[in-house]
């Protein structure tokens, strides 16, 4: 099971966290949703990882 | 006759972008959509060069209001065209809210995460941000 949770603030900003099974497909799915989001566009998407706008991609 | 101001804003999907706006109080019969670009109206009724793919008119706006224009770039994303007079009303707060809903709705309506079984399992409010937590099980 795989859990994705997605925290938008009041500044428009989100974040996207991964919890639960971090497979290559559930993976894909939050990097295509966070280009969609517009967070990142290029950016590595790796098991679990905090991406948020602010900061720069960091291991939970 | 109030100047426009130029916002590049990270929003690509226009159906979020129309279902944000009608969050926001911009109703599908209060806006106005266009294939290709067409002018903004100043709050005398004038052609502005300013010009947009989706259009919230003057008059829903605000009285002695301008247009307020969602322009489509090559790259797919949107410029927002807001005259400074409106501004007041619809500056940055205005602009965070709608893309906190548009973030809401990118979120609610990924294709690839719905054609993959994952559903929306909690939708909370922490704060003054939404969270909204998704699930495959």
């Amino acid at each position: 099971m795989s859990k994705i949770i997605v925290t938008i603030g009041k500044n428009g900003k989100a974040s996207v966290k991964v919890e639960g099974l971090q497979d290559s497909s559930c993976l894909a799915k939050t990097k295509s949703l966070l280009k969609r989001l517009g967070i990142i566009r290029d950016q590595r998407v790796d098991p679990g990882v905090v991406v948020n706008v602010d900061e720069d991609i960091k291991v939970r | 006759m109030s100047h426009y101001t130029e916002q590049v804003m990270e929003i690509s999907d226009r159906d979020a972008l129309m279902a944000a706006l009608a969050d926001m109080g911009f109703t599908k019969d209060k806006v106005k959509t266009y294939a290709e670009p067409h002018a903004l109206e100043g709050y005398e009724g004038d052609a502005r060069k300013q010009r947009a793919h989706i259009i919230l008119p003057r008059k829903y706006v605000g009285g002695s209001s301008n247009d307020i224009g969602f322009e489509r770039m090559p790259d797919g994303r949107y410029r927002a065209h807001i005259s400074e007079y409106d501004t007041h009303r619809y500056g940055k707060a205005w602009q965070d809210q709608l893309m906190q809903r548009y973030g809401y709705h990118v979120t609610l309506t990924d294709v690839d995460l719905i054609r993959d079984g994952y559903r929306v399992v909690e939708e909370n409010k922490v704060g003054d941000a939404i969270q909204i937590v998704l699930s495959d099980d």
